[in-house]
C-alpha cells in the first residue's frame, strides 16, 4: 500500500501542494488533470527524483523517502518509454536482474518467462530503434515488471499510441497489472483512457489533488466545478439551492438530497433522457425543442431547448430531427450540485 | 532535395552554393599551391627523411596522450557540469571555457609563472622532473589547451542524453556508478569518440602556447605546427611546404573519421 501524507515541494514555479493520497495493495490508481497539473511531478517524487518539502510516501508501512531511487523498488516507465537504445529487446528486459544481481540462471529464466507472457518472444534480439510503439511499450512494461517491484509507476503509458492500439494496450495494461498484482499508477490527462483501465482516480489541478475515488463516484458527485468540467460533464449551470429545489435559469428542480446556497449544477448528459413529446410527464420533465443533432460512433449528441440548452447523449432506439419537440427528463438523483470555482 | 529543403526561386539555392564552392575552392587552392611549389620531387624528398617522421610521431604520441590525460578529468567533469547543480556551478563552467575564449600563448605565459613556482619547483629540485623547455612542456601545454575544451565536449554529448534513462536505470536498481558505465556512456559513446578526435586534434594543432612555455629543442618539442613556425622563421622553405601538407592530411583524416563517428551525435 502506498500512503502518501502531506507531500509538498517546490520546482521552480511550480509547486506540488498538501498532497495525501493512498492506493491500496494491487490497485490501478490512475492520475488524471490537465496538462501542468502536477501529476508527473508526484510520481517524479514518489519515484526519488526529488527531495520533497515536507510530507512523507510510506510504501507497506516503510518511510522510503529518506531512499534513493534504486532503493525504493519503484519501478518507473516513462512517457516514450526510454529503452536502453544500446542492449537489445531481452538486453533492456534483464537490466533490473542483472542490476540486482540475480543468479545468471535466473535471470535467463526470468527474461524468457517475461519475453513468452508479453507475446514478444520473437523481438528478443531486436534493438529498440527498430521497435513499433507497441512492441515498445510492452518491453518497457517486461523491463519494470521483471524486478517483481512493490509499484510500477506508468507516466502517459499510451500517449504515443495511435488510437486503435491505444485501446487494445489499455485492455493490456489491465489484464498485465491483475496478473503481476502490482500496484499501478498511472498518470494520464484523458478520461476515457482512465476509464479503461482504473479502479480509482486521483484528479490534479495546480498542485493540488482535488478529488479521488471510483470513476463512477467521482462522476456522479463531482467535487467541484473544475472536476465537472475536467470529466466533461457538459450541463453545468449557476444556480441557487433551497433545501430539495434547484433554481435554474428560472427552471426548478427537483433534487434528492437537500443542500443551500449558490452553487453549479452538474448533470451528465448520458444521464438525461429524451421522450416524445407526449410520452413523459412528472417529476423534472421539461418540454423542449431539439436544436442540434450529431450522431456519434455509439450514440447520438442531442442538444435541447428547454429554457436551457441541455446536451442529452442517447442511443439511437429513436432518432429524432432538429426542431422536432420533445419532452427531456432529468433523474433527481443525477443532479450535482457542486462548489464554484 | 535531399535532406534539403524546397526553396523558393532557383536564384537563392544557386547563390549560397556558390559561396560555398568558392569558399571550398580557395582552400583547395592554398592546399594545392604548396603541393605545386614544392613538385613531385622534393616531395618525395621531404616525406622520406627521418626528421619528418620523427616530427610526425611526436605529434601524434604527444597529442594521444594528452587527449587521454584530458578525457580523465573531461569525462566526469562533463558529465558533472551536464547533471548536477553544485555551488559555483556557473564559476566553474565560465573558469572550464577559459582556455577556449583566451589565446593559447596567453596560457602558455601563465604557464611559465605557474611551473617556475610552488610546488613545481620543489618537484624539479626533489625528483629531478623538469616540467618546461622538453617534452612534459609540450604535455602539459597541450593539456592545458585541450582539457578546459575536452570538458565542454563531453558537456555537450552528455546534454544530449535525457535524464530520464539514468532514472528509469536507477528505478530498476542500478547505482549511479552501474547506471553511468552501462547507459549514460554507451549512449554517449559516438558523442565521445567524435569529441576525442576533434580534441585530438586541437591538441596536435596547438603552438602558441608552446612558442612561449616550451621554445625549440629538435627532436623534443617540435611537434609539427610548431616546427612548421621554427622553420619559417629559419627560411626552410621545402620543410615547412611539406609539412603543411602532412598538416592537412592529417586534420582531413580527423575531420573524416570524426564525420564518420559522430553521425547524428555530432556535438559542434
Amino acid at each position: 500500500m502506498i500512503e502518501i501524507q502531506n507531500l509538498s515541494g517546490s520546482l521552480g514555479e511550480f509547486c506540488l501542494r498538501n498532497i495525501d493520497l493512498t492506493v491500496q495493495d494491487g490497485e490501478y490508481m490512475v492520475l488524471l488533470g490537465p496538462t501542468g497539473a502536477g501529476k508527473t511531478v508526484l510520481i517524479e517524487y514518489m519515484v526519488g527524483m526529488y527531495r520533497q518539502r515536507e510530507g512523507v510516501i510510506l510504501v507497506d508501512g516503510e518511510d522510503i523517502t529518506p531512499l534513493y531511487t534504486e532503493e525504493r523498488n519503484i519501478a518507473y516507465v516513462p512517457q516514450d518509454y526510454a529503452l536502453f537504445p544500446n542492449l537489445s529487446v531481452a538486453g533492456n528486459i534483464a537490466y533490473g536482474l542483472e542490476a540486482k544481481r540475480h543468479p545468471k540462471k535466473e535471470i535467463t529464466r526470468i527474461t524468457e518467462e517475461i519475453l513468452d507472457a508479453l507475446g514478444i518472444g520473437h523481438l528478443r534480439h531486436r534493438m529498440p530503434l527498430n521497435l513499433s510503439g507497441g512492441e515498445k511499450q510492452r518491453v518497457a512494461l517486461g523491463r519494470a515488471l521483471a524486478t517483481r517491484p512493490k509499484v510500477v509507476l506508468l507516466d502517459e503509458p499510451l500517449s504515443a499510441l495511435d488510437e486503435n492500439l491505444r485501446a487494445q494496450m489499455s485492455r493490456e495494461l489491465r489484464d498485465l497489472q491483475q496478473s503481476s498484482k502490482a500496484t499501478f499508477v498511472h498518470v494520464c490527462h484523458n478520461f476515457e483512457e482512465a476509464s479503461a483501465v482504473a479502479d480509482r482516480i486521483a484528479i490534479m489541478n495546480n498542485g493540488f489533488l482535488v478529488q479521488v475515488g471510483t470513476l463512477e463516484e467521482v462522476k456522479a458527485q463531482p467535487k467541484n466545478e473544475f472536476v465537472a468540467r475536467f470529466l466533461k460533464t457538459q450541463n453545468i449551470f449557476p444556480a441557487v439551492a433551497d433545501g430539495t429545489k434547484v433554481l435554474v435559469n428560472g427552471i426548478q428542480l427537483e433534487k434528492k438530497s437537500s443542500t443551500r446556497g449558490d452553487m453549479v449544477m452538474a448533470i451528465r448528459p448520458e444521464k438525461l433522457r429524451i421522450h416524445p413529446d407526449n410520452e413523459a410527464g412528472g417529476l423534472n420533465a421539461f418540454r423542449g425543442t431539439i436544436v442540434e443533432a450529431i450522431p456519434r460512433p455509439h450514440f447520438i449528441e442531442y442538444t435541447v431547448d428547454v429554457g436551457l440548452k441541455l446536451t442529452v447523449f442517447q442511443i439511437a432506439e429513436r432518432e429524432y430531427r432538429v426542431g422536432d419537440a420533445v419532452t427531456v427528463q432529468v433523474p433527481a438523483e443525477h443532479i450535482a450540485l457542486v462548489e464554484k470555482v | 532535395m535531399g535532406n534539403g529543403f524546397l526553396a523558393r526561386g532557383r536564384w537563392w539555392p544557386a547563390v549560397t552554393i556558390s559561396i560555398a564552392l568558392a569558399a571550398i575552392s580557395f582552400y583547395l587552392l592554398l592546399v594545392l599551391s604548396n603541393w605545386f611549389y614544392l613538385g613531385l620531387a622534393d616531395t618525395v624528398y621531404f616525406f622520406s627523411q627521418p626528421r619528418m617522421w620523427q616530427r610526425f610521431w611526436l605529434t601524434v604520441w604527444t597529442s594521444t596522450i594528452s587527449m587521454s590525460l584530458s578525457l580523465v578529468i573531461g569525462i566526469p567533469a562533463g558529465y558533472a557540469l551536464s547533471r548536477f547543480s553544485f555551488p559555483c556551478r556557473n564559476l566553474f563552467a565560465s573558469i572550464v571555457d577559459l582556455p577556449i575564449v583566451v589565446s593559447p600563448a596567453v596560457i602558455g605565459a601563465f604557464l611559465f609563472g605557474i611551473t617556475t613556482r610552488f610546488p613545481f619547483d620543489l618537484i624539479s629540485e626533489h625528483y629531478n622532473i623538469y616540467i618546461g623547455r622538453n617534452v612534459y612542456g609540450v604535455l602539459l601545454v597541450q593539456f592545458t589547451v585541450t582539457c578546459a575544451f575536452c570538458a565542454r565536449l563531453m558537456k555537450a554529448s552528455f546534454d544530449m542524453i535525457p535524464p530520464k534513462f539514468e532514472l528509469v536505470s536507477r528505478s530498476l536498481g542500478a547505482s549511479n556508478f552501474r547506471t553511468f558505465f552501462k547507459v549514460v556512456l554507451p549512449m554517449a559513446k559516438n558523442g565521445i569518440l567524435a569529441s576525442m578526435i576533434v580534441v585530438w586534434a586541437r591538441a596536435a594543432a596547438e603552438w602558441e602556447g608552446l612558442m612561449l612555455f616550451v621554445g625549440a629543442s629538435e627532436g623534443e618539442t617540435d611537434i609539427m605546427p610548431f616546427a612548421i613556425y621554427l622553420d619559417w622563421n629559419g627560411g626552410m622553405m621545402g620543410w615547412v611546404t611539406s609539412m603543411t601538407i602532412v598538416c592537412i592530411l592529417m586534420a582531413v583524416t580527423a575531420m573524416a573519421a570524426m564525420r564518420l563517428i559522430g553521425g547524428k551525435s555530432s556535438v559542434w
